[in-house]
């Protein structure tokens, strides 16, 4: 749990989104969580570039500077190792959140 | 690593700046593409994309706070905002400032001669367990040393030491511990040390050169081998690297160097040459007689203090029962070595460190008094900027950046003020017989005094600033309310607690400051018995075997340069004795009144004796009470004739004529001789003025090592060079040495006293001016809170000696509460500082009656000042003021 405290949600998300498609920018990582969940989860655009910036500072994710396919420059964000290993532990605490709420839910 | 990162950020704030920039702009030129795309109007297109957004400003500051550790720019911020508000008041920055290097200055001075004297470790292996060992006789004060075949059996029979060394520093002949050592054609006098084998192992000390003693060494029949100092080594030698196994002279007998010491490894650290203990005169080693040795014992591990104590009175008592003649009085005193090197300083450096710190709390008090009146000016802005969102914590690091600052600067002023007087403070200990020399050199401003200066410096400015945010809580509304007014009882009630604590702990140091000022006054007016003025002392030891006790060239050598020099111009008379005035003798005898019954082995009495020339009466001026002085027959025909001081005849003659007296010397032999007594002499303070004039037994003599006095009536120091002519005149290779005027051995010998007396005269300066400052500053803040009240009551008919009235009644209450908790505490106070007082009352009245109106004069005069400025207020002016 505090793990998946310390990264938020939205950390996790964009955590998931570059393991899934790769190196993105942060517009594409709004697109694809939007794309991805079916229009069901909408990323607040003023919080998403903090939450970047903070997870890099943790070393979870790196930057670097390129042309996109449109040739405008953009930040491209990709997940490093240690971001990985982050995802793996916050999937299965999540996964275990999830479980034990259905648990509760069921409880009756 | 992002910590150092987010720090590098910081100062790259603009490149930092211009990516977030362009990352942004980048994502809003992406959605407005995209919602071009999907056909908006360009206009429209590029709102939506910035709507989504928000504030771009905020998110850009959002996003650098997270790459930068923002936080220590702010902190940065705030100690440059402290320091131009500092400046913008510099009035209160100075008083600030400069009270804390006062209260830091004499701290630190203090605190690292008490580092050095009490705390820091000494240079020997197992220090804490090396301890001293004395034996104890009824009529001596202390411990004494100890007799050689005591030692022996010592060695045999205890149990609690890992290792017992002795040492001599009487050299081998009473009464000097000197030796000449002839170079070539000059000679010089150097101090020697007789040493058991073991005593540098006891000390782990190793020699820097060659080797220390081994066992062989000591034994009577062993190569005569000689240790030297490093500083002996330099001095004589030059540094000399091919000193090993050189050949030198001492008193006449030739001595092998085998070792040379490392720089501050010397013990005694007097010493320069040591030899084995073995060549001490056969006298002191065949009989229980003479006390020559000073002993060091190594407690094994896991003993303490007291079984060892207990184990060496066991074998004390056992001594006592096997040679009763000599050993029944005797007992035994142990001290740990750093009691032994600091001595009598110990207590003085103790209520020094307590002043000092009493000083600084009233330095501290008084800051903290400055800093909440000034808070408290500040009030409103504090209480605005919180009410627009600013958090406690952010407030609370301003504070602690502006009393960082004003700690910080006042303690490194203070710190420049301790180094300053450190080379002061040194002389003066330097002058302290009580302590070692070796310890005296440490006392400096090392790293661990430092740091506890720089401790307290940060500790009392983390306190400062807790002090204002405290006063927050009650309530911001009051504080933003117009012409706050409600806040002012309770500020003032605490910063009238805060200045009558002062005021207590200024009565108490200047209590101290003047017993100990009195208690002084009272040592310099005792009259020592004789006149110290315009006389000189000169130490002479004439080289062995030349010259020996009481032979025809002895005698001969002082008669005739005591001729020469009463011819000399300016010189009124010259005396020879064995040693100094103000100085024990460390020369005692037993002996008993002719006529008395035989007392019980090892209750005879016994008594200081000194050698005297037949003129030395004349060259101290000790009054003839009784009978005739020596003539120099008395010496030449070797007479047995005492002289004694009027001490030793009221206590030993009462109720008998001195004159037609005898007394029995060597009364521990079988052949007792008896010794007429043939004048009696006025007493001097021959153990220092501090102690009561003691008995002393004169005899007629002259031995190797002299002290010259001589009485002038020109400038003393002048007439040396015409001593030195004189004594060049009878043998030209004979030097003099410690030559110094027996005022200047009187001032040393009072010289601790002195330097309490008047550090604690400048300490009690200190608190009276920090009281003095403190009470002003509380009695002009409450005028300037209480000016619209002065106008109500000047305008309803108060006079302006009723409002002068008002505000010293204000006064007159907190100094009135503080006085009196002051002096409750000053007597308990000096109760623990009773052992440095000589002839007073630790509760002495006069000293109650200084100290009281001292701060009473001071208070008065620091309230006075304000409390006139309120009343000449002007009531028209101080009821618009608002």
């Amino acid at each position: 749990m505090a793990r998946n405290d310390l990264l938020g949600s939205l950390g996790f998300l964009v955590l998931k989104t570059l393991s899934q498609a790769g190196p993105l920018h942060g517009y594409g990582i709004v697109l694809h969580i939007q794309r991805a969940s079916d229009e069901l989860l909408r990323v607040e655009e003023g919080s998403l570039y903090p939450a970047l910036h903070r997870m890099e500072q943790s070393g979870w994710i790196s930057s670097e500077w390129t042309l996109t396919e449109t040739n405008r420059k953009a930040k491209y964000y990709k997940l490093t190792a240690l971001g990985k290993k982050e995802l793996q532990a916050a999937e299965k605490s999540f996964e275990q959140l999830v479980k034990g709420v259905q648990a509760m839910l069921r409880y009756a | 690593m992002s910590l150092v990162h987010r720090i590098l950020n910081l100062f790259s704030h603009s490149n930092v700046d211009r990516e977030i920039e362009a990352e942004l702009r980048s994502h809003v030129e992406m959605r407005t593409a995209d919602n071009v795309a999907s056909g908006m109007s360009a206009g429209a297109a590029r709102r939506d994309a910035l709507l989504r957004f928000g504030n771009p400003t905020v998110m850009k500051e959002r996003i650098f706070a997270v790459d930068a550790a923002l936080t220590l720019k702010s902190i940065g911020m705030d100690l440059r905002y402290a320091f131009r508000r500092l400046t913008k008041s510099p009035g209160f920055t100075v008083t600030t400032v400069l009270t804390f290097a006062l209260g830091i200055g004499a701290t630190t001075a203090i605190f690292s001669a008490a580092y050095a004297l009490l705390l820091r470790s000494l240079p020997f292996q197992h220090a804490d367990r090396i301890i001293g060992v004395y034996e104890t006789h009824p009529q001596i004060v202390g411990g004494a040393e100890v007799n050689f075949l005591d030692y022996q059996d010592w060695l045999r029979q205890q149990t609690s030491f890992e290792q017992m060394a002795a040492y001599s520093v009487a050299g081998s002949e009473a009464g000097s511990d000197t030796m000449s050592l002839v170079m070539g054609d000059h000679g010089e006098q150097v101090r020697a040390v007789l040493a058991s084998s073991n005593l540098f192992s006891l000390l782990g000390v190793s020699p820097l050169m060659g080797r220390t003693f081994v066992e062989q060494d000591d034994t009577p029949n062993a190569n005569h081998v000689v240790v030297l100092s490093a500083e002996a080594w330099q001095r004589y030698f030059g540094g000399d690297h091919g000193i090993l196994g050189r050949t030198i002279d001492l008193n006449g007998v030739s001595f092998t160097v085998i070792g040379v010491l490392r720089p501050g490894a010397a013990y005694p650290a007097t010493g320069e040459f040591w030899m084995p203990l073995s060549l001490m005169d056969k006298e002191s080693q065949t009989r229980r007689v003479g006390h020559t040795l000073d002993v060091l014992g190594r407690l094994k591990p896991g003993v303490d203090l007291a079984e060892a104590r207990a184990d060496m009175q066991t074998i004390a008592a056992r001594l006592a029962q096997a040679y009763p003649a000599t050993n029944r009085n005797i007992g035994v005193l142990l001290t740990p070595l750093r009691e032994q090197l600091v001595r009598s300083l110990r207590p003085a450096i103790l209520t020094l460190l307590g002043c000092v710190v009493l000083v600084l709390c009233i330095a501290c008090a008084n800051v903290a008094n400055l800093l909440v009146v000034r808070s408290a000016a500040h009030a409103r802005e504090t209480a605005v900027r919180q009410a627009l969102g600013a958090s406690r914590l952010r407030l609370l690091s301003q504070y602690f950046s502006e009393t960082l600052i004003l700690c910080l600067l006042g303690g490194l002023l203070g710190t420049g003020f301790a180094a300053l007087t450190l080379p002061l403070l040194r002389v003066a200990f330097a002058h302290t017989a009580g302590a070692d020399p070796s310890l005296i050199q440490s006392v400096e401003l090392n790293l661990p005094v430092l740091l506890v200066a720089a401790g307290v410096c940060l500790s009392t400015a983390f306190f400062f600033a807790l002090l204002p945010t405290r006063k927050r809580q009650n309530g911001l509304a009051d504080s933003l309310r117009p012409s706050d007014r409600s806040g002012t009882g309770r500020r003032s009630w605490s910063s009238r607690a805060l200045i009558s604590t002062e005021i207590a702990i200024a009565i108490v140091v200047l209590f101290l400051g003047s017993l100990l000022i009195r208690s002084f006054q009272k040592l310099i007016r005792v009259d020592p018995g004789f006149r110290t003025d315009h006389l000189l002392s000169i130490e002479i030891t004439l080289p062995q075997p030349r010259y020996q006790y009481g032979t025809p060239a002895t005698n001969h050598f002082y008669e005739r340069l005591i001729d020469k020099l009463t011819q000399s111009p300016g010189i009124v008379s010259a005396g020879t004795t064995i040693a100094l005035p103000f100085q024990a003798s460390h020369a005692m005898t037993r002996f008993l009144i002719a006529g008395e019954p035989a007392r019980a082995p090892g209750a005879l009495p016994m008594e200081q004796i000194r050698e005297v020339s037949p003129e030395f009466f004349q060259a101290m001026g000790l009054g003839l009470e009784q009978g005739r002085v020596f003539e120099r027959k008395d010496v030449e025909n070797s007479s047995n004739l005492i002289i004694v001081n009027q001490a030793f005849a009221r206590r030993y003659l009462s109720g008998k004529n001195p004159l037609t007296s005898s007394i029995l010397m060597n009364v521990l032999s079988p052949h007792p001789e008896k010794m007429p007594v043939i004048g009696v002499v006025s007493n001097a303070h021959d153990l220092g003025v501090g102690t009561e004039a003691e008995p002393v037994l004169y005899f007629p003599g002259f031995d190797v090592h002299a002290v010259l006095l001589i009485r002038t009536n020109i400038d003393p120091m002048s007439v040396v060079s015409e001593v030195r002519k004189a004594v060049r005149d009878l043998d030209p290779t004979q030097p003099i040495y410690h030559v110094e005027t027996i005022d200047e051995v009187l001032s040393d010998s009072l010289a601790r006293q002195r330097m309490v007396a008047v550090l604690l005269g400048i300490f009690a300066l200190f608190a009276l001016t920090l009281a003095a400052i403190g009470i002003y500053g509380v009695v002009a803040y409450s005028v300037t809170q209480r000016t619209r009240e002065i106008g109500v009551r000047m305008a309803v008919g108060s006079s302006r000696a009723n409002i002068l009235l008002l505000m010293l009644r204000d006064a007159a209450s907190f100094t009135g509460i503080g006085v009196l908790a002051g002096l409750v505490a000053a007597f308990a106070g000096a109760h623990l500082a009773s052992t440095l007082l000589f002839r007073i009352s630790s509760a002495d009245p006069i000293s109650i009656c200084i100290s009281v109106s001292a701060l009473l004069i001071v208070a008065m005069l620091a309230a006075v000042v304000p409390a006139s400025r309120a009343a000449s207020i002007n009531p028209v002016e101080a009821l618009r003021a608002e």
